[in-house]
């Protein structure tokens, strides 16, 4: 029975959102229900998964049995795993907020294109084959630019903006992806590890990947189209945008450069990828800090949050408490992901009831409903990295591996980049918390707080219960 | 490495009833009718923890060894002479919030209140570095929404220093630790760890500065008369009177189990000691709001205990007088200013007739602090001076002892002189919490008399000699004020003591620059170009490499 | 072989360069579906050179096809709603 387990669970997770989306198509009165039901299904799986991989390890399939090359491999390690749970807090949530968001305004289309992307990210999270891979990546962006697009006008030049750069990234990809191929037939991660060295197409071939990615994560100096794209897209799409799709790129480039493209990894390259994630750190934290609206401020500390997972090149490259910077790294985009979707979520509850999110109105948490504030604040005392919270966690592995190295300049970059997270979230919350709170009268305005709440509360988890440094769940092949 | 790990103890219970019950309050607070009486919890909820000071046995451990790289908890001679205090304090203010009544929000008061005191208890009784790092970031931070809590423009500007001055220290005190644990690469932080680290002179810098922006030593001082007088009263009692001490209590765990190796820090730590304790008294001059004023007195009081700390770095061989000092100071400081401070806003509520019996009690802190014989005070200042005279720094040191004697007297008196001139409330306030207050008055002048604190009887056999010898620096302090201050207004106008007030952020030339800087980096144009680079750099980086 | 190739790469950046450089919004698509291409008469090419013939190759130009044939129509329809609201086919 188990081994069927094995196979039924990993397809589970692309099938029944891929199923829903076309069951909420054709029937768009029942899109809300329909998702109710294949999210419980989908969220149960990841959490069945992720126990799986908990208790008994990783493995990989063949799709159909077909064995790479031929066929397309799919792998369920520790990292994959932790992706899929993030995927599915995230969507799962965002989706509870919409659909508590209620029907106004709300295009028939909504559910089978949120659906469609959440099945494209657990394929992609689940991918071990480079093609592949650039298929879910189409997929996730075609879902993601469509659901944009839902902002409604002031989100149409964005979404063109973000399509573009993300088409962009993806065909830049797909060369990379050729010229490997073209070397050495195979695009199986698995047995291309170990397969490749420092020969002038491969090293072409890994930087154009690379390229890609870094446009899809809107890498500094990169990031020109996220900030409006994540501010100006509905709320529950922002949260899924900021929280996990564009941490699909980090996990890619983690992936890669510490599985198959590993002998590559020079320190010179890790210099340079670290720098520019420090500089994404500093200079999306300075931009944040002169956001005059909530939303962009929120997308801007996407770009210089992820800029953190960047560092994890450097530091594991100096080899010293590796395994310490590579967690942090992977517990970074976890509480990221979540405390960014709380923060976008209560932003979007605050939108609703005060009818504006300029900051210099809001004048901190007087305001409003306290739930969404409690939720904001929460999360944003994770993303700041103040203990116990699970975003103390990641920067604590990281410090403590800048520290080890004696690389006082990754130090210093982390530390001001939390100093800098600080400024820009306490010009939100640090306004008079008297005024005229309102206890969230109304129902769904209530539900849509408590999930923002709930997804904050995932942020301070890793906190508390410590990701083990070694034992099953940080089974993933390629981890230094 | 672990080299502290003790035996399982026998009665951990203790440890878990004392820090859980807070965590039980917070609970409370989720449900409806816990946030009706959500203030009623307050006085409730650090009781667990007197008790343990009063009744648990001599060095209860609660060791989680599967938390983390291993979590201990542990009360010690050193946590329970911060434990007592500290749990009195928190008790007494609580029962004050509960009864005081006109606290607007009570649920959002009680929120932070109750995580506050959870970071304060889990930082006294912290086995290893690690939890006590975080309960003093919990308390720090969470300290932050009962400074603001009154929400006036004030309470904002004090609450932003705050923050940003605690941030400062955060920082410090994480890098400080994280180096810590690369140093001991895994396994528990043991306060002993520090000094086996490399680099440990930096390490104890980095933790010098972070605890003594929290002792609010001169110098890092801003933040301490700005927040701690906005805070409603009971939070302003704690705050002066309890958590200002985990600075003290941080130094010492880190320091003291390493003798000789810190020494040369002392001599440094008892300058600036000094120094902040005349700054203190010579700003607390100068303002006229009581509360304030007590502030200020903290900061000048805290410039003592940093003294007697810096004392037992330079002279090891006076450690355990010194010690004995601080212990006594932590006490009765916390009294004292916890009497003060629920004074002062008992007297604000009250009436005339209240008002002269008021001023007229708190007359007894007042002398106590300042070192009057038969006081609290004056037994924790005698054992500053007798530590003093042992250590052969030579008699300069206590004639400047002396002279903050009647600093601190001078000071006192202008803080009986500002609160009798406070305006009198236009309504009378709806509670009258005297049963707190006189208890904490009651606990503190029967400090020295009393063992009902086994570790604070007397150690010091007053004769006449000594009586005659310490009762002049307070006539003198007494004559300073009759001659200088009293029915007077006077300042002193310290050159530039207001320097730093710009932190607002505002709109300059360089983040205009900024902003066009950026939405240059969002043409396509612009975007082409950098990518070429970015692909020219990190083809570059592998070529190189290669 | 090395002639279709080198087409392939000088496709490729040129479709690089439009897509930075040009302002007309149908431009730009034209741009990327040029790139992808260049992409797939590498993989033709490569799947060429292999002895035998590599039936993988092609599966992948398929797909990509496919793909690029998706993403091209809804990239049509994002400049249908962007002249209709914006009134303009270039931006920046």
């Amino acid at each position: 029975m188990i081994p069927d387990l094995f196979q039924i669970g990993p397809s589970l997770l692309f099938v029944a959102p891929l199923f829903a989306a076309i069951a909420a198509f054709v029937r768009p009165r029942a899109g809300a229900g329909i998702y109710l039901v294949s999210a419980g299904l989908i969220t149960v799986a990841s959490l069945a998964l992720v126990l799986m991989v908990g208790t008994l390890g990783a493995w990989r399939m063949d799709l159909g049995g077909w064995v790479p090359p031929l066929g397309i491999g799919w792998q369920v390690d520790g990292l994959s795993v932790a992706m899929l749970l993030l995927t599915a807090l995230v969507m799962g949530g965002a989706g509870v907020y919409r659909v508590a968001e209620g029907d106004a305004g709300h295009s028939p289309l909504f559910w089978p294109l949120w659906l469609f992307l959440w099945g494209g990210l657990n394929a992609l999270f689940l991918s071990a084959d480079l093609f592949n891979l650039y298929v879910t990546l189409e997929l996730v962006s075609l879902a993601a630019v469509a659901l944009i697009a839902m902002g409604g006008r002031t989100a149409l030049v964005p979404a063109w903006r973000y399509f573009i750069a993300t088409l962009l990234g993806s065909t830049v990809f797909l060369m990379g992806v050729a010229l490997l191929y073209g070397q050495h037939g195979s695009l199986d991660m698995r047995l291309l590890q170990g397969a490749l060295g420092p020969a002038a197409i491969e090293l072409l071939a890994s930087l154009l990947i690379t390229l890609g990615l870094l446009l899809k994560g809107a890498v500094f100096p990169l990031h020109f189209w996220l900030p409006a794209a994540h501010g100006r897209a509905p709320s529950a799409v922002s949260a899924a945008l900021s929280g996990v799709v564009v941490t699909a790129a980090f996990y890619l480039m983690v992936r890669l450069w510490f599985g198959p493209f590993s002998p590559m990894l020079t320190p010179a390259l890790a210099l340079a990828l670290g720098a520019m994630g420090a500089m994404g750190i500093l200079w999306g934290g300075v931009m944040a800090l002169l956001q005059r609206r909530l939303k962009m401020l929120i997308a801007y500390s996407t770009v210089s949050q992820l800029g953190y997972v960047l560092l994890v090149f450097p530091l594991v490259a100096s080899g010293i408490l590796a395994a310490q910077a590579w967690h942090g790294a992977v517990v970074l985009i976890l509480t990221h992901g979540f405390a960014k979707a709380a923060l976008f979520l209560s932003a979007g509850v605050l939108i609703r009831s005060l009818g504006h999110d300029r900051i210099d109105r809001l004048k901190g948490p007087g305001q409003g409903p306290a739930l969404a504030w409690l939720a904001f604040a929460l999360g944003a005392v994770s993303l700041v990295g103040l203990p116990p919270s699970g975003g103390f966690m990641a920067k604590w592995w990281l410090l403590q591996s800048a520290l080890a190295a004696g690389a006082w300049h990754w130090a210093l970059v982390i530390l001001a980049g939390s100093l800098l997270t600080a400024v820009y979230l306490f010009r939100v919350l640090g306004g008079p918390t008297a005024g005229a709170m309102t206890p969230s009268s109304d129902h769904s305005t209530r539900a849509m707080g408590f999930t923002a709440l709930i997804l904050a509360l995932a942020a301070w988890i890793p906190g508390f219960v410590p990701i083990p440094l070694t034992g099953a769940l940080a089974d993933t092949w390629g981890m230094p | 490495m672990n080299a502290v790990v003790p035996h399982m103890s026998l009665d951990p219970g203790w440890l878990i009833l004392s820090l859980t019950f807070p965590s039980l309050g917070l609970l409370l607070l989720c449900t409806g009718i816990g946030r009706r009486y959500a203030l009623a919890c307050l006085p409730w909820a650090p009781l667990p923890a007197l008790a343990a000071a009063l009744l648990a046995p001599p060095d209860t451990t609660l060791a989680l060894p599967d938390l983390f790289a291993g979590v201990m908890f542990r009360l010690d001679g050193t946590a329970r002479a911060f434990l007592l205090p500290a749990a009195l304090l928190w008790t007494l203010a609580g029962w004050y919030a509960a009864t005081a009544g006109g606290l607007r929000r009570g649920p959002v008061f009680a929120g932070f209140w109750l995580l506050a005191l959870s970071g304060n208890l889990g930082l006294i009784l912290a086995g290893d570095l690690y939890v006590f790092y975080i309960g003093f970031a919990l308390m720090t931070f969470a300290a932050y929404g009962l400074v603001v809590h009154e929400g006036t423009g004030e309470a904002l500007r004090a609450g932003r220093w705050y923050l940003a001055m605690m941030f400062a220290g955060e920082l410090c005190l994480f890098t400080a630790v994280a180096l810590v644990a690369v140093a001991v690469g895994g396994g528990m932080l043991a306060f002993t760890a520090v000094g086996l680290a490399p680099g440990r002179e930096l390490i104890w810098a980095l933790f010098a500065f972070g605890f003594a922006l929290k002792l609010g030593l001169a110098g890092l001082h801003a933040w301490l008369p700005l927040a701690h007088p906005v805070a409603p009263v009971p939070a302003s009692a704690v705050l002066s009177g309890v958590m200002i001490k985990a600075g003290i209590l941080g130094w010492w765990r880190v320091t003291s189990p390493h003798g000789a190796l810190v020494s040369d820090w002392g001599p440094w730590l008892m300058a600036l000691g000094l120094i902040t304790v005349f700054y203190g008294v010579l700003s607390g001059l100068n303002n006229r709001d009581p509360k304030t004023v007590l502030a200020w007195s903290s900061v000048s009081q805290m410039g003592l205990i940093a003294l007697l700390a810096g004392l037992a770095l330079a002279e090891p061989g006076t450690a355990a007088l010194a010690w004995m000092g601080i212990t006594w100071f932590v006490m009765h400081h916390a009294l004292a200013k916890g009497a003060l401070f629920l004074g002062t806003g008992l007297f604000q509520g009250s009436n005339d007739s209240q008002r002269r019996w008021l001023l007229l009690l708190l007359c007894v802190p007042a002398l106590s602090l300042a070192g009057v014989p038969y006081t609290s005070g004056w037994i924790a200042k005698a054992a500053l001076d007798l530590s003093l005279t042992d250590s052969g720094y030579g008699p300069w040191l206590s004639a400047m002892l002396t002279a903050s004697i009647a600093g601190t007297t001078l000071l006192m008196a202008h803080y009986l002189q500002s609160l009798w001139r406070t305006p009198r409330p236009n309504a009378p306030s709806p509670g009258a919490p005297w049963l707190p207050w006189g208890l904490a008055m009651l606990c503190l002048a029967s400090l020295p008399w009393t063992g009902w604190a086994p570790e604070y009887i007397p150690p010091i056999e007053p004769s006449p000699v000594m009586l005659a010898q310490d009762l002049w620096p307070v006539a003198l302090g007494l004559a300073l004020f009759f001659a200088l201050f009293a029915g007077r207004s006077r300042k002193f106008r310290w050159p530039g003591w207001r320097v730093a007030r710009a932190f607002e952020i505002r709109a300059s030339a360089v983040w205009v620059g900024l902003s066009r800087l950026e939405q240059r980096m969002h043409r396509w144009a612009t975007v082409g170009g950098l990518f070429m680079v970015l692909a020219a750099i990190l083809l570059s980086a592998v070529w190189l490499g290669v | 072989m090395t002639f279709y190739l080198l087409l392939a790469t000088a496709l490729f950046l040129m479709a690089l360069y439009g897509v930075f450089a040009s302002r007309h919004l149908l431009r730009r698509i034209l741009a990327l579906n040029v790139m992808s291409t260049a992409v797939f008469l590498w993989l033709v090419t490569v799947a060429r050179a292999a002895p035998g013939l590599d039936p993988v190759p092609h599966a992948m130009v398929l797909t990509g096809i496919v793909v690029t044939v998706s993403t091209t129509a809804v990239a049509v329809v994002l400049v249908v709603r962007l002249r209709a609201s914006h009134r303009r086919h270039d931006l920046p």
